[in-house]
């Protein structure tokens, strides 16, 4: 049998070489952030279609629901605190925000460590987590471009029936804030449960279970406040109900005072914790793709 | 009775002089645990309660050292560990045990400095963006591994000079052939000028054409440039083509390092002819031209001295009432099997003399 083996040398080079190229400066990393954003928008544009077919889905169920409540109002001023109008402008903005708030990286991050693609992106100098993140920015900015003509005319349509929000000056920074938070917490969880398939090889079933749960404490459906007490108190101990419910409660003008600060400190907390969570998760996953094939 | 070796010298004692390996793998193992499942629905549940794992041992200790500038190739069935190594070489698995360094880092630290020096293809996997240009993925190389403007355009114009990628850059990837991919993967592979280049099976699935052109890409590019390359491939023409030193593989063990044309020409020397024929000719005759591999009354393989192809096959077309003849090239698999002694040729039970140089 040929067992030929060179002779072994033990010795490791004692300098890491150098690179052929500069040193990453902090400004080369800003422009390579902003290169991967240009270029998964482009990508992003490629699949206008399917986004235009996503969103129909999500505005198609507020504006419904608008339908619904008006029925409902016929008659009354009131329900359990929400104006007429109050209302209306509730499912708008949950029209607006749940699609623009509500990212889909569990989608794109299972797949990758699934098939392995995953290790194209593990070998590059830049994180992978910055490249889950500006997918799911850019999908989110040509959400723009399809919600705000919805919205325009939504507005045109069901404009005697809402009224502008009475807000401070600076209670309008604090809702982008707000929903800067809610967008990040919400992509946090959900990276964290497309890792689900570094243990497991189909997700699907552990990503239904958990939409099912944002779906009922997201406010998707109706304000969380209308929503039976025994129910409701769930919701209070997850995380959901920060991704835009507050937001759009502080849009409404409906969180006010130590209420409002109140909820913007447990936003941050939750924002804090799927920061950590997402990476320990990452990371305990990464060892056992390490360890298992690549 | 003192002879039994103590721990070894000082290196630098034994090979002063000598520059450091680029690329150092010593004792390298890597093992897996795979769940096994048992069949059926009610080993399903079980598997539920108490998992089975079996160990699979991918890499066993394994060590060799690659030098600057050369281009060694790395061979073995499907499934010996070569995608394995390369793959702890890159910093995308930790080893079990042993030791590793790439340009005199750990890999599976995967720092950025490290990462920016090297590039893997994996000829079954695509770093492109699908539905963008090559130019799209070019340029974000560019940005993530820093190129400067300037060396930017140089390397490109190299790049798409001797891929000869002018009319497939602004194409949308997914509108490519499978070889025009593969040029463009090579080239975002090499934008940012790596010293290190691991290629894992860069022709598998192209036609002959475009595999000699990704050959001459890869000669060219090591003459020029100077890159350390290990490659992996299944075509033995590949590997006879491009590399001086091969790195040969099997169930996870190193069972040649050394070269190329030393194993080739001891264990390679054929090719089989594989002829149809318009009316059925007797295994008989077929044996005159050369070792029968396989035989059907009208079709046949047969195993002929590599030197002698021409000759044989012309005999063999006007001799026989051939319809159709194909020379297939030698699998790596077929040497390898060789090597192991796994045919009862004479030439496959006496390489205990061959030497590594």
């Amino acid at each position: 049998m040929a067992v030929i083996e060179a002779p072994a040398r033990s010795e490791a080079p004692a300098q890491p070489a150098t690179a052929l190229l500069p040193p990453l400066t902090l400004r080369a990393r800003l422009r390579a952030y902003r290169a991967l954003l240009a270029a998964s928008y482009q990508e992003a544009l490629q699949y206008r279609a399917e986004s235009a077919v996503w969103f129909t889905f999500e505005f198609v169920q507020p504006l419904v629901m608008i339908g619904m409540w008006l029925t409902v109002y016929a008659g009354r001023q009131d329900v359990d605190g929400y104006a007429r109008p109050d209302m209306v402008l509730y499912y708008l903005g949950v029209m607006v925000l749940a699609t623009l708030l509500v990212p889909h990286p569990e989608w794109w991050v299972s797949e990758l460590i699934r098939t392995g693609e995953l290790s194209q992106y593990l070998i590059k100098p830049i994180p992978v987590a910055a490249w889950q993140l500006a997918s799911e920015v850019a999908w989110k900015l040509v959400r723009v471009l399809l919600v705000t003509p919805v919205l325009v005319l939504s507005l045109l349509v069901l404009g005697q029936t809402v009224r502008p929000p009475a807000l401070d000056w600076w209670g309008y920074p604090l809702f982008l804030a707000s929903c800067v938070a809610g967008f990040a917490l919400c992509h946090c969880l959900k990276v964290t449960l497309g890792c689900t398939a570094f243990w497991i090889s189909k997700a699907e079933g552990v990503f239904s279970f958990y939409w099912l749960f944002e779906q009922l404490y997201s406010g998707r459906f109706m304000p969380l406040d209308l929503l039976p007490a025994p129910v409701a108190a769930l919701g209070t101990w997850l995380p959901f109900q920060y991704i835009y419910y507050v937001p759009l409660q502080l849009f409404l003008g409906r969180l006010t005072g130590a209420a409002l600060w109140q909820a913007l400190g447990v936003q941050l907390l939750w924002l804090v914790t799927s920061v950590l969570l997402v990476r320990v998760v990452w990371r305990r996953g990464l060892v056992r793709y390490e360890a298992m094939g690549g | 009775m003192a002879a039994v070796p103590g721990p070894a010298p000082a290196p630098s004692a034994s090979v002063a002089g000598d520059a450091a390996p680029v690329i150092h793998v010593h004792r390298l193992c890597k093992y897996y645990r795979v769940y096994q499942k048992q069949p059926g629905l009610l080993g399903s549940l079980r598997g539920l309660v108490r998992r089975t794992y079996r160990e699979v041992r991918a890499v066993e200790d394994v060590s060799f050292d690659i030098y600057a500038g050369e281009l060694v190739g790395f061979l073995g069935p499907n499934g010996a560990g070569k995608t394995t190594t390369l793959k702890v070489l890159s910093g995308l698995l930790y080893p079990t045990s042993g030791r590793v360094s790439v340009l005199g880092y750990d890999p599976w630290k995967r720092q950025p400095e490290f990462q920016r020096q090297f590039s893997l293809v994996l000829g079954q996997k695509n770093q492109l963006w699908w539905d963008l240009p090559a130019i799209e993925t070019f340029v974000l190389n560019k940005e993530i591994y820093g190129v400067p403007d300037g060396q930017f355009r140089r390397t490109l114009d190299e790049l798409v000079e001797l891929l000869d990628l002018e009319r497939t850059l602004y194409v949308q990837v997914r509108k490519l052939s499978l070889g025009e991919r593969m040029k463009c993967e090579l080239a975002a592979a090499l934008l940012h000028s790596p010293r290190v280049l691991f290629l894992d099976e860069p022709t598998i699935g192209l036609d002959v054409v475009m595999q000699q052109r990704i050959r001459d890409f890869i000669k060219e590019y090591n003459r020029r440039h100077g890159a350390t390359i290990l490659l992996t491939s299944h075509y033995m023409d590949d590997v006879k083509e491009l590399c001086r030193r091969v790195i040969i593989i099997n169930h996870g063990r190193l069972i040649y390092d050394g070269r190329l044309d030393e194993i080739v020409r001891r264990y390679a020397d054929w090719k089989v002819l594989l002829a149809v024929f318009e009316q059925p000719v007797e295994r008989a005759r077929l044996e005159e031209f050369g070792e029968v591999v396989s035989y059907e009354p009208l079709q046949a393989a047969i195993r002929v001295p590599r030197s002698e192809i021409a000759a044989r096959t012309g005999r063999l077309l006007a001799e026989l009432p051939v319809l159709d003849v194909t020379i297939q090239e030698t699998e790596v698999e077929d040497v390898i099997r060789r090597i192991f002694g796994g045919t009862a040729d004479a030439d496959a039970a006496a390489p205990a003399s061959a030497g590594a140089t």
